[in-house]
This record gives structure tokens, C-alpha cells and sequence, in this order.
């Protein structure tokens, strides 16, 4: 499995998923046009991750978003909706959604996400 | 077109309390950098009373609806003569506003209505529950809608929408949006 690295833009965040030490990383904001083409690899990558993985290996996914526009909240619900059956599939996975204090946005948007999964969900502050 | 005119305007956007205005087609690069420049101006605005992302989530919202609008014109609607669109951003009454106008085919305009209309019945309350249960519903249709960023924009302003539909010929309308935050 290889390393999926896509450098941040203006207006799509940095995508720095490590399948060796599991540690998957979103960061920045995401206000592209066209959102899914944005993420429509990383929701394959993901996939693809994911089955290949051993239920063994723990894996932190981090989420590290200061804007969303609506359409990237769409793609991040699928995201984590991926993250979510994998962790029905008993695989070992938590989420760390980082935010800023000052910033209420990033603290909403998780509140929207969270209340339906089951998947450790641990918010820290910056 | 005289010299003078461009100073008479400049008084008239001023006036109005427009800090940037832009008006064309719009790309994904030019909302970046109107973007870039809004927040700018707002971390410079002693007086700002907002989160500033509360005022760049309406300015994104509401730019890429009208750019998402204008991707689904044909080619000959694209060539109208009334196709552009216009953004005004600015501050008065310590509210940010965001208005725009941009064409809108008749057909499309009386769903757009009652979609306002409807937001506008709402309390903030009712706005976020509905946004939530959309945002269940729709994200895994993987494409946008404007349905879902109209809610968002109402979650953030501070007054209800103002609008307005003017005709400009049998087959088209212009769209106005005023959103305060």
C-alpha cells in the first residue's frame, strides 16, 4: 500500500495518509469547486486501505479543519462514514478532530459528525 | 463611457457601504482571492462582532451556488447578454452583507421561491435541525446542492434573507440575494 500525499491548496487541505505507522491526517481548510473530485481518491484509497488491513494494527485518524464549505462537509461525512464500517469490521481505528478555541467552526462541524458513530471520537483542543 | 463616470460610480459603490465588488463570470480562482481579501479586511476590523467564518462561509456559499448555477447553463444560455453576475460585499449597521445578483432561468425560479420563503419561516433552531437531517440524507448522493448551502448561510445570518426576482425577458430573471451576518 502506498503512502497517499497531496500538498495543501488555497482552498483543499493537506491529505497525509502513512499506511506504515497508520497515522492518517487531514489538515487545513476545503472550499473546492467540485468537492468529490477532490476526494474521490482518497475515498478509494481509503477503501482500499481498509481492506487490507489487520484488525490488529491501531490506526488515528486526524482531522485538523479550521473551514469546510458544504459540499467538503458531504465528502468528510463520507469519510467518516468509510472510518465507521471499518470500525464495525472490527478494525482498530480512533479519531483525534483537533480544533482551535477560537475558532467555533471547527468545533461545530464535529459536533454535526460525531453524534451518530460509534468510533472513539476524542476532541482536542490546539 | 467618460472619465468622469468612473469617480461617480466609485461614490455610489462607497456610499452604499460596499467594501469589494466584483462583477463577470465567476471562477473558482477569483472566489479564492475575493476570499483572501475578505478575510483580510476582517482581521483588520476592530469591530468585527462575528466569527470571521461565520461572514466567509455566506461569501463561499453564495459565490459558488451562482458558479455552480452558471456550470449548468447550456452554451447559448452562457452567451446572454445578461449572464453577469455581480457580488457586493460590505459593512453597515455593524453587519457584514453579502449580496449578489445572477440570472436565473423562469422555469428555475419559482422552486428557488418557495426554498427562501421556507428558510425564512424558520427559527435558528428549526434552520439546524433541518441542516443536519439533509446533510444525513443527501451526503451520500456525492453531489452537491445548493439546498444544503442555502441552510448553511441561514445558520449564519444574523436577519432573515432579503430577495428579489427581476425580469428581464420572457425566458429569464435576475436573482438577487442580501444576506447579513
Amino acid at each position: 500500500m502506498k503512502k497517499l500525499y497531496i500538498e495543501p491548496t488555497k482552498a483543499t487541505p493537506e491529505i497525509d495518509f502513512d499506511p506504515e505507522k497508520n497515522i492518517l491526517s487531514i489538515k487545513g481548510e476545503s472550499y473546492p469547486e467540485n468537492s468529490f473530485d477532490f476526494y474521490n481518491p482518497i475515498f478509494e484509497w481509503l477503501e482500499n486501505y481498509f481492506d487490507n488491513l489487520a484488525n490488529n494494527e491501531k490506526v488515528i485518524f486526524k482531522f485538523d479543519i479550521s473551514y469546510l464549505n458544504t459540499s467538503s462537509t458531504k465528502s468528510i461525512m463520507f469519510i467518516l462514514d468509510i472510518l465507521e464500517e471499518a470500525y464495525e469490521n472490527n478494525k482498530n481505528i480512533i479519531i483525534n478532530w483537533y480544533y482551535d478555541e477560537d475558532n467555533e467552526f471547527s468545533y461545530e462541524i464535529a459536533e454535526n459528525f460525531m453524534e451518530d458513530l460509534n468510533i472513539p471520537f476524542n476532541m482536542i483542543k490546539k | 463611457m467618460y472619465p468622469k463616470i468612473i469617480l461617480e460610480l466609485k461614490k455610489k459603490i462607497t456610499e452604499s457601504n460596499v467594501i469589494m465588488s466584483f462583477i463577470g463570470p465567476f471562477s473558482q480562482g477569483i472566489i479564492e482571492e475575493i476570499g483572501r481579501a475578505l478575510r483580510e479586511y476582517m482581521k483588520n476590523d476592530k469591530n468585527l462582532n462575528t466569527p470571521s467564518n461565520n461572514v466567509f462561509s455566506v461569501f463561499i456559499e453564495q459565490s459558488q451556488n451562482i458558479k455552480n448555477y452558471e456550470r449548468i447553463l447550456t452554451a447559448e444560455e452562457k452567451n446572454h447578454v445578461f449572464l453577469e453576475s455581480i457580488l457586493l460585499i460590505g459593512k453597515s449597521d455593524h453587519k457584514y452583507f453579502i449580496s449578489s445578483g445572477n440570472i436565473i432561468k423562469k422555469e428555475d425560479m419559482q422552486s428557488l421561491k418557495e426554498y427562501i420563503n421556507k428558510i425564512n419561516s424558520l427559527s435558528k433552531d428549526e434552520i439546524k435541525l433541518l441542516y443536519k437531517k439533509r446533510l444525513k440524507e443527501t451526503f451520500k448522493s456525492k453531489t452537491g446542492g445548493a439546498g444544503l448551502g442555502f441552510l448553511e448561510m441561514a445558520k449564519r445570518a444574523s436577519e432573515k434573507f432579503e430577495y428579489d426576482f427581476i425580469k428581464l425577458d420572457e425566458k429569464y430573471y435576475y436573482f438577487i440575494l442580501i444576506i447579513k451576518v
